[in-house]
């Protein structure tokens, strides 16, 4: 990293944000919180421990030292599969691990974790190393109608029936075009709705409930399950 | 030789049944109809249209599965030419010359001259996988868990090397896709293994939800950032069929690429991208003129067509014999014949011949019903082209969220698509290729089944991978490969940094 520091003090391209602080820092945390989860003893928990210390002192490096991230893109999803990896290791660490020279249901997930904290640690140390082309700009509206109208429909499959649920989840995810307009939306999730109904409960026979439950009463929308 | 054309002929009064030759024509149609929107390719589309085969019966749903494949790739290739959106990597390379010809008015013969190559690169290649199959079913049986684990790093070293961008990223994906398809119920002792007492976790995570996820629901996200502005042909599709001129200088190229696919389709993770690039190249380093190349060549088409419809074919052989799925179109096979109760292997075939010489003779058929079908309706999938983007998405995700819900009728499996939706597109963002991520989640509990036995096997001495002769040549070659293909990026990045210096 030495070379990263020599950079920087000549002025060459880098980005460092609070977000890129605050990132290891926090996932730094919620790991030394998972040891503590843990409770008793064992290999996973010191890992855990060990990790989480590491990568808050290395937020407080990045700050004090002035390190170059030079590519947010690889910077960042390095740093996020290792927090995804340390998760694992904390959800696994309550299965019991190897018996003799068998192993035991928590031995493979902790391999797999292990192999995969190391590996994103090199992509992120590669992302601040190499200058990359950065990170690419989130748009918000697409990810957000498409997830919230998916979400719609799940909630409402249940309770409501096919129809109502693909109607509203229809126009819902429409509206994460910028090009979509409100009648032709109406229309057009109208149609489809109907097509659904033609598809799905008719022609494949699925069992699908077309309208709302009888018993459907505020207390129980929240129980979609 | 007898044998061959017995199964062979086993596997096509398999597939001529009425129902059967039904559903092959269904899927190729449905895979054509989805595979032709742009930007939705073979794997997106598998994983979409997934939830309409459970109903059938398994031979008749992994026909369809076929079908659908051939008809996905094939719709991929007509928006290349058409529109120069590549449904998918494969057909990257058609997009260069197939689109240059549709501007000169020449889409016809583009288009049936990719079918007509995909079609002879098919039929050779079904005779090949038929060829192929019980020799390699035999070698299969002589493998153990090591030798099985062996192969399976083998082909997932592979599918790294060859994935484009960092060989690093695609290992963590790797990875990624291995942890995931650990959650739920261990195989061994049945306990529950981080689920967090969701009591719709304790099976695993679906499939079909990480498959439709991050390749559809992620795609679709991904699309909706570029405003839509196409460049759809808008000549009338005149004279369809190619001249005699036309064949006469395709011929050769189709007999290239046939046979460059169906050697690189059989290598574990390669497949049809590799094929194509491949074949293209090879035919641009073989014409008299290479720079007709890139101007409307008509071999420019006919060669990557020929290739990648060869090596689709031919990556059958290790899913069918080995049971190792190896690329993530056939990772989603396997997907499918498991939620049937089907384990793929050597099995298979001693076991359901009628499943897996029905398989092979419906390939071909799928390929006859892409000429047969799908090249008469070019129009209407042109017409398909011109739907605006702001009216396909909702249909699209309406079929994804009904399809997903009822596979299980479970409301949290469509909440967990939406979950996988997001994941994928925020891969997506920082570069990482899911494909390996698939690959490793459908290989993830074969993995770890075959490790356990064989550690328990060599009573838990580690060696036992490298002292086993056949296993320890396949971890050399997956060694060797790695290496290969860490040494440049290792140079050009140190050369970076010492740039920077």
């Amino acid at each position: 990293m030495s070379e990263g520091v020599q950079a920087s003090s000549q002025g060459a391209e880098y980005k460092r944000t609070i977000m890129s602080v605050l990132s290891p820092l926090v996932i730094g945390l919620l790991a030394i919180v998972g040891w503590y989860k843990t409770g008793s003893s064992s290999v996973t928990g010191d890992a855990l421990l060990g990790c989480g210390v590491l990568l808050v002192a290395f937020a407080v490096a990045l700050v004090v030292l002035r390190w170059p991230i030079r590519d947010p893109r690889d910077y960042y999803g390095g740093l996020f599969l290792f927090g995804v990896a340390l998760f694992m290791l904390w959800a696994s660490s309550d299965l019991p691990g190897m018996r003799g020279f068998a192993f035991g249901p928590g031995t493979g997930p902790r391999m797999f974790a292990s192999v995969l904290a190391g590996l994103s640690l090199i992509v992120m140390v590669i992302g601040m190393l190499t200058q990359g082309p950065g990170l690419e700009r989130y748009a918000w509206r697409g990810p957000f109608f498409i997830t919230l109208g998916t979400l719609v429909f799940a909630v409402m499959i249940r309770q409501f029936g096919l129809v109502i649920a693909t109607f509203m989840s229809i126009v819902t995810v429409s509206a994460g075009s910028s090009e979509s307009r409100w009648i032709e939306t109406l229309i057009w999730a109208a149609v489809l709705t109907g097509f659904a109904v033609l598809v799905f409960p008719i022609a494949l026979n699925l069992p699908l409930q077309l309208w709302p439950q009888q018993t459907l009463s505020f207390s129980t929308i929240l129980n979609f399950r | 030789m007898t044998d061959l054309l017995a199964n062979l002929a086993l596997g096509f009064g398999v597939a001529f049944s009425p129902a059967n030759l039904a559903f092959c024509t269904l899927g190729a149609l449905v895979g054509t109809l989805i595979g032709v929107l742009p930007g939705v390719g073979p794997l997106a589309t598998i994983a979409m249209l997934l939830p309409i085969t459970f109903g059938l019966p398994p031979v008749g749903a992994l026909i369809m599965l076929a079908g659908i494949y051939y008809g996905a790739q094939y719709g991929g290739s007509t928006t290349s030419i058409l529109v120069n959106i590549p449904g998918e990597a494969a057909s990257v390379v058609t997009t260069l010359d197939g689109h240059q010809m549709a501007r000169q008015g020449r889409a016809g013969p583009a288009l049936a001259i990719s079918a007509i190559g995909s079609f002879f690169a098919g039929t050779v290649a079904t005779v090949l996988v038929a060829a192929l199959g019980a020799p390699l079913t035999s070698i299969a049986l002589l493998f153990g868990p090591a030798e099985y684990f062996s192969l399976m790093v083998l082909g997932l070293i592979f599918a790294v090397v060859l994935a484009k961008g960092s060989v690093v990223k695609a290992l963590a994906m790797i990875l990624l896709g291995l942890m995931l398809s650990m959650v739920g119920s261990d195989i061994e002792t049945g306990q529950s293994r981080m689920s967090f007492d969701i009591p719709e976790m304790a099976d695993g995570i679906g499939f079909v939800t990480v498959a439709m996820g991050v390749f559809g629901f992620a795609e679709i996200m991904r699309n909706l950032e570029h405003t839509s502005s196409r460049d759809v042909v808008n000549a009338k599709l005149t004279g369809l069929m190619p001249t005699w001129p036309d064949l006469k200088a395709c011929a050769p190229a189709i007999g290239r690429g046939t046979l460059l696919g169906s050697i690189l389709g059989i290598l574990p993770g390669g497949g049809a991208v590799i094929a194509a690039f491949a074949a293209y190249t090879f035919e641009k380093k073989v014409a008299k003129d290479p720079s007709r190349f890139g101007r409307g060549a008509i071999e420019g088409v006919a060669a990557p067509e020929s290739a990648n419809n060869a090596a689709a074919q031919t990556s059958f052989i290790p899913l069918l014999t080995l049971g190792i799925p190896p690329n993530a179109v056939m990772a989603l096979m396997v997907g499918a014949m498991t939620i049937h109760g089907i384990v793929p292997g050597p099995q298979v075939m001693t076991k359901q011949p009628e499943l897996f010489w029905g398989m092979i003779a419906s390939m071909w058929l799928g390929n006859a019903m892409l000429v047969v079908i799908n090249l008469p309706l070019v129009g209407v999938w042109v017409r398909l082209l011109r739907v605006p983007y702001r009216l396909l998405y909702p249909a699209i995700m309406m079929f994804c969220a009904i399809g997903v819900y009822s596979i299980n009728n479970s409301p949290f499996d469509v909440i967990m698509t939406a979950a996988f939706g997001l994941v994928g597109y925020w891969l997506a963002k920082h570069d990482f290729e899911p494909a390996p991520m698939l690959l490793g989640f459908v290989l993830g509990p074969l993995m770890e089944e075959n490790l356990r036995r064989a550690m328990l096997i060599a009573r838990g001495d580690p060696s036992t991978f490298l002292t086993r002769p056949i296993s320890a040549g396949l971890l050399a070659v997956a060694t060797l490969l790695l290496i290969v293909a860490l040494l440049p990026m290792i140079r050009q990045k140190r050369d970076e940094v010492f740039v920077e210096d």
